[in-house]
């Protein structure tokens, strides 16, 4: 029985449980030590990240740490943001704005495709793409063009009901709860489990949340009344 | 002295409107892969090329093997062989296709003169102390007559004419000996010697033959006979005159016109003969060592009508391939109205080409990546395919109110940095115009922070006086509202913090 094992795993046919503990072969952090926990390291690097959510929500400053860690000569992509950027917004991260390119492209074939070539073009390092439609083929392309130029997409869905069952590196859905945004690993490349993790908004927006001040906001009243 | 030491190459093309033809078809097959059914002329069987009065200028193989000689008359032609094609003859053409070819040589000759007779004459003598050798010279223009794909014959001698008289008789060598030409040329038959109609009718009845014959008389008792018609050709003939040619000049400006084989119905069939005219500007920016930034390419259609397209390449780009590229990109958004018979290409701006430095160490993130595009020639591709205005970086005014301070400017251009602290709270996107909340949603709001209050333009009449409010909607969503002070019941939604 042994032996048959041995031969198995010899011939690299046996998947092990502890293989998992490292789904990825390099990691970059988010910034935030729990959900670093969470994901077992932080984002898949050169790879595809799906975050589902209904926008407004923390999503951009999930990310932001990771965004501002990467390489400074490299360009970063918007392709079909929700709204216009906001300038200060950028340069507060550290960014400088001719490295900044917004596309918007009207057709969802036009903006996949500019977002390949970003991604293999080897000149930029992230692209952050807003779209609600994807296949199998189309992620995978995605993929291959973020391994080719070591480049990272960031794709911006609104959140379904139903799940499409699509290879991601890496999904998350985001629901903002009173205390903070929960995050919720849908697809994770050599995970199984359900985990979910509540981020405090402190840690999220601490340029306006202070995490002492936070109890005694939520017993304000809405703000029609402060007036 | 160096009178003597003179010595002229004379090229010249029978067929250049046929060869033309061959060489277009092959580029084109060759990128479309297949031969079009839609392909009107067909260069495999016999083909003709028809002056304007109805002689046979030029023939391909298969028409020779039909039969058909050169000069035969249209009637004759269509009786030996009926299924024959006939393309009118464009002498206006040629001499445009021998215009270029004078530029390709031109790197390899300085003095080339076009003639009237579809023919280059090269000053050689002053070329052969910079190759150091006839044959080197010869090998290199061989090279790019080659490359051209055209017919031709050659000859050398002391005169023009001589040289030409004996090209025109098909005797291609190249050599440098006085004697052996001398020798061809005297025996060269006089119908062959281009001699004026009236001359020459005159010498044979004489019963002179050949050139020999003529050039033993006294040239004084000639001239005393014949006149000075006589006079002039005998001094081209022995050099006694300098021959007047005027040599070509580089051309200054990049434009090329390229007539298609067949209409083009379709843009894509389109990129065949493309790739020849980034071919010929490849050449002209390589020979002055420069990179285009922008053509215009124009399809020109049937009834004047035309199409104009203009590419760009940020970085500048000189290599035939990614110019077709950033065509391809443009072709592929473009509608066309009719099919296209011409093709125009202009250089419309260039400059000096720069050697590019890539770090060797590039950063610490940036470490051992493979550029497959630089960022402008990433842009270029981009704007070649999505539009130009389509693509923006953002940028910063310096203005308090948010809708003016963050506004667009050209893609990666660098901005100048404006002086001053930034603002703190400020949300990742800006809904333009600011929303109006209603009483329903300003109920359910739950505030978070502020107020932040902006004071604008109170120095101008428009004055503006603002608090901001970060706070959260039913849904959860961060919210960046404010209260303009004038009427401060309304709130108004500014941004997404994201």
């Amino acid at each position: 029985m042994n032996a048959l094992l041995q031969q198995l795993q010899n011939r690299q046919l046996i998947w092990q449980a502890s293989q998992t503990e490292a789904p990825y072969e390099h990691c970059q952090s988010t910034g935030f030590t729990a959900l670093d926990k969470l994901l077992g390291g932080g984002w898949p690097a050169h790879n595809v990240v799906e975050l589902q959510s209904h926008g407004a929500c923390a999503e951009l400053q999930l990310i932001q740490k990771a965004l501002a860690g990467s390489g400074s000569e490299l360009l970063q992509v918007w392709i079909n943001p929700p709204a216009s950027l906001c300038a200060e917004y950028l340069l507060q991260q550290k960014r400088p704005l001719h490295q900044i390119l917004q596309l918007n492209a009207p057709h969802s074939a036009d903006a996949l495709w500019a977002a390949e070539l970003c991604l293999k073009s080897g000149s930029c390092m992230d692209v952050l793409l807003w779209q609600n439609s994807l296949n199998l083929t189309q992620l995978k392309r995605l993929q291959l063009a973020a391994a080719q130029g070591q480049s990272q997409l960031y794709f911006f869905r609104k959140a379904q009901s139903e799940q499409q069952l699509l290879p991601w590196a890496l999904s998350l859905q985001l629901t903002p709860a009173t205390t903070g945004l929960q995050i919720r690993i849908l697809k994770r490349k050599g995970g199984w489990q359900q985990q979910e993790l509540v981020l405090p908004w402190a840690e999220l927006y601490p340029q306006f949340i202070k995490p002492e001040l936070q109890h005694e906001q939520h017993g304000r009243p809405p703000l029609s009344r402060v007036s | 002295m160096s009178e003597r030491m003179e010595f002229w190459l004379y090229l010249y093309f029978p067929q250049l409107q046929l060869d033309k033809l061959l060489v277009l078809q092959n580029t084109t097959t060759a990128l479309s892969g297949q031969n079009k059914s839609n392909n009107y002329l067909n260069l495999t069987a016999p083909l003709a090329i028809v002056g304007a009065d109805h002689q046979l200028l030029q023939l391909n193989s298969a028409a020779r093997q039909a039969g058909l000689t050169l000069g035969m008359g249209l009637a004759s032609a269509a009786s030996l062989c009926h299924q024959l094609q006939l393309v009118p003859h464009q002498a206006e053409q040629e001499q445009q296709q021998l215009q270029q070819l004078a530029q390709l040589l031109y790197q390899y000759c300085g003095d080339i003169a076009l003639q009237t007779d579809t023919a280059l004459v090269l000053k050689l003598s002053p070329m052969l102390a910079l190759y150091g050798g006839a044959m080197q010279f010869w090998q290199q223009i061989q090279q790019v007559l080659q490359q051209a794909g055209y017919q031709y014959h050659f000859a050398t001698a002391q005169q023009p004419l001589v040289a030409r008289l004996l090209a025109q008789q098909g005797w291609d060598q190249f050599l440098l000996q006085k004697d052996k030409i001398q020798q061809q040329l005297k025996a060269l038959p006089l119908q062959q010697a281009q001699l004026p109609e009236k001359l020459l009718e005159q010498l044979q009845r004489l019963g002179l033959a050949r050139l020999d014959d003529l050039l033993k008389i006294p040239q004084a008792e000639l001239v005393r006979r014949f006149g000075v018609e006589m006079l002039q050709y005998l001094q081209q003939l022995t050099g006694a005159k300098p021959a007047l040619l005027q040599f070509i000049q580089p051309v200054e400006q990049f434009e090329q016109q390229l007539e298609l084989l067949y209409e083009m119905e379709r843009s894509d069939q389109l990129l065949g003969p493309l790739k020849h005219l980034f071919g010929l500007l490849q050449l002209y920016l390589q020979q002055r060592d420069q990179l285009a930034y922008q053509l215009e390419l124009s399809l020109l259609q049937r009834q004047d009508q035309q199409q104009q397209l203009q590419l760009h390449s940020a970085q500048g780009e000189y290599q035939s391939k990614d110019w077709l590229k950033i065509c391809e990109l443009q072709l592929e958004r473009l509608k066309l109205k009719r099919p296209v018979i011409q093709l125009k290409l202009i250089l419309r701006r260039c400059g000096p080409r720069y050697a590019q430095y890539n770090p060797l160490f590039a950063g610490n993130l940036g470490a051992g990546k493979e550029q497959l595009y630089s960022a402008l020639q990433l842009l270029s591709l981009l704007q070649a395919r999505l539009g130009k205005e389509q693509v923006k970086s953002p940028c910063l005014h310096n203005d308090l109110l948010p809708e003016q301070a963050s506004s667009y400017a050209a893609a990666l251009e660098p901005q100048t940095a404006i002086a001053g602290s930034l603002a703190a709270v400020r949300p990742a996107f800006l809904v333009e115009p600011p929303l109006t909340l209603d009483a329903e949603q300003q109920q359910q709001l739950q505030l978070h922070y502020g107020p932040e209050r902006l004071s604008s333009g109170w120095w101008q009449q428009q004055s503006q006086h603002r608090d901001y409010y970060v706070a959260q909607n039913a849904q959860g969503q961060w919210l960046w509202l404010y209260r303009d002070l004038q009427q401060p019941e309304q709130l108004y939604l500014q941004g997404y913090f994201s």
